[in-house]
């Protein structure tokens, strides 16, 4: 672990956000096993899924249409390209293909592509069973002194 | 960097319940397996090798081996198909209801209904299958470019439901695996070294880069928003699709135009009562008293009294239109089912559905009382698919051909195997998942203990 990093293990929700507020400005990142309603983050979710619905749409009807223009059926009286079976297939291509754009956001904007923990086992595994992790990426001579003034169990 | 770690306290949630306890009560299922689960895994293997040694006698000796003929072209694997679709409404479309209208209750529940519509969608489209007696063929009904140049006909409806199904098939395996993430993280580092190598590697990739950063947390929870409102219509979409393959049809008694909601209603009316069953058992074999609680109960109880009511209401409406009506065709099946051959299960149908539920759920919703009632409920709606599929085909319209339809052994054997692989489906995710959602159970206790304050 790069040495200007600092882990504050918290018992608390409360005492890890007070240490935030200390330490506003540095690069901190907070640790919980449950959310703790911070903020909303600025995200593309919504627009994935808009973007993923219209392209999924889009391809259900040129599919439909490229079938119902290839296949060449005696179709009587009925129009070569009917509506309502298209309307079906286009809604549930979209559908899932909006599904795809919102879980393929998540991954890549929650950065659960790579991976990459930033955290040892043995503190992850302190959060799992409820305690509150204030990490800290460029830690100066006096963060320490913070997390433990804000109450912090133990400091990494 | 300098480590000064001491030992770790006994935390409490923000509802003051023991982090420890919870994670200790909601690991055990996957950490320990007891006898009881072997034996129950090994009576369900039993049904299920039986079924498919059925299976393949039928492919073996041809679809003759079934009670099917000339005019009863579908039966019990159509019944089972709609049955288990209707099943799959469980839990992501009722999930999905209840966290678009925040009813914070449904917490610990979701993931015990999530997990019935995954299965339920892997069990129901297999009866289309195991129908199509040379299964191997199945891949023509995939839109692509065969070699024989030809592609599937988009305006038959059996396309639209393989559409439909596979979309909400993906999109509830999705739904169901998202806010498992962090709870797969927890087993990664709570429970990592009580499991094997094998394991302790599947639960490291499901986890993906879970943290619990208070990013992660943000957007997992808005984008499970997003995708339960995407979900709920493609739900819809589902029964609504498989009532045209009926509906589409000029057959009496089908070729209604309320038979898309009549079915949506009653396949989430089945829904419910799968989960309160489901509920029951793993909180009476798991301990689970205290996550899964009598208010569950009560809550789902009454939702499924007010989806008894409104099945009684669609009934009503779907026989009092063609009795008023008096085609001949179609009061052929209507007496056929009321005071005919069916009539058995016709009164057995509607006295599971309304009167027995009602019975039990107007007033004080136990659980064992919810229990009861959702059980005669699914007995009810299955009997109800039987007499959809049943009572229509072996009344035609031209009267030389009625007939009555038996199911043989083989259709027999086939539905129980189905109910076993359910029921091993479900063993098989709470051996390896936790099957009431860690954190979602903590957010809804703290939730509770906020109001308390408030």
């Amino acid at each position: 672990m790069n040495d200007s990093k600092l882990i504050g293990v918290f018992n608390t929700g409360e005492a890890a956000r007070a240490a935030m507020l200390r330490l506003s400005g540095a690069d901190c990142e907070i640790f919980s096993s449950e959310p703790l309603h911070s903020p909303a983050v600025k995200n593309h979710l919504l627009k994935a899924a808009i973007w993923g619905g219209l392209i999924g749409g889009a391809s259900g009807g040129a599919l439909t249409v490229f079938v119902f223009t290839t296949m060449g059926l005696k179709t009587g009286h009925m129009a070569m390209i009917t509506l309502s079976p298209a309307g079906i297939i286009v809604f549930g291509l979209a559908a899932l293909a909006s599904i795809a754009g919102v879980l393929f956001e998540l991954l890549r904007e929650a950065g659960l592509f790579g991976g990459t923990l930033d955290l040892p086992h043995s503190v992850r595994k302190e959060v799992t069973h409820g305690a509150v992790v204030v990490l800290v990426r460029s830690a100066t001579a006096e963060t320490r002194q913070i997390l433990e003034s804000q109450g912090a169990r133990f400091v990494l | 960097m300098s480590e000064s770690t001491t030992a770790r306290p006994a935390l409490v949630t923000r509802a003051g319940i023991s982090n420890d306890r919870i994670i200790g009560d909601l690991l055990r299922p996957i950490v320990e397996t007891g006898a009881a689960f072997w034996t129950a895994i090994g009576v369900c293997s039993l049904f299920m090798a039986w079924a498919m040694f059925c299976w393949g006698y039928q492919i073996y000796y041809g679809i003759g081996v079934t009670g099917y003929n000339r005019t009863s072209m579908w039966g019990l694997y159509e019944v089972n198909f709609v049955f288990w679709v209707g099943i799959s409404h469980a839990g992501t479309l009722i999930s999905a209801i209840l966290r678009v209208t925040d009813a914070s209750w449904r917490r610990p529940i979701t993931r015990a209904a999530e997990c019935i519509t995954v299965f339920a969608l892997m069990i129901g489209p297999m009866f289309v299958l195991i129908h199509l007696g040379r299964v191997w063929d199945f891949y023509w009904v995939v839109p692509y470019p065969n070699s024989r140049g030809l592609w599937p006909n988009f305006r038959s409806p059996l396309l639209w439901d393989f559409t439909c199904i596979n979309s909400y098939l993906l999109g509830s395996i999705t739904y169901l695996y998202l806010p498992m993430i962090p709870d797969l993280a927890a087993i990664r580092d709570a429970a990592e070294n009580r499991l094997g190598p094998v394991r302790r590697k599947l639960y490291r990739i499901l986890s993906l880069g879970w943290q619990g950063t208070s990013r992660q947390w943000s957007l997992l929870e808005r984008s499970i928003t997003i995708m339960a409102a995407i979900i709920m219509p493609l739900a819809v979409s589902v029964h609504t699709v498989v009532s045209w393959i009926f509906a589409m049809t000029l057959q009496p008694m089908w070729n209604s135009t309320i038979f898309g909601p009549y079915f949506v209603v009653g396949a989430i009316f089945s829904g419910i009562a799968a989960v309160l069953a489901a509920l029951y058992v793993i909180r009476w074999v798991l301990h689970l008293e205290a996550y899964i609680e009598p208010v569950h109960f009560d809550n789902l109880g009454l939702l499924l009294l007010v989806f008894s009511l409104l099945w009684g209401y669609f009934t009503f409406s779907e026989y009092l239109t063609p009795w008023y009506a008096h085609q001949t065709a179609e009061m052929a099946v209507m007496h056929h089912r009321m005071f005919g051959y069916y009539a058995p299960f016709f009164w057995t149908m509607l006295a599971c559905c309304l009167p027995i539920p009602l019975a039990l759920l107007v007033g004080r919703r136990t659980p064992a009382k919810t229990c009861m009632a959702s059980l005669s409920v699914l007995v009810g709606m299955w009997i109800e698919r039987f007499l959809i599929v049943a009572g229509t085909l072996t009344r035609p319209r031209l009267t030389f051909n009625w007939h009555a339809y038996h199911p043989s052994w083989v259709e027999v054997s086939i539905t129980v195997g189905a109910f076993a692989y359910f029921i091993f489906l479900y063993l098989v995710f709470i051996k390896f998942f936790p099957i009431v959602a860690i954190w979602e159970y903590k957010v809804d206790r703290g939730l509770a203990a906020q109001e308390n304050v408030s």
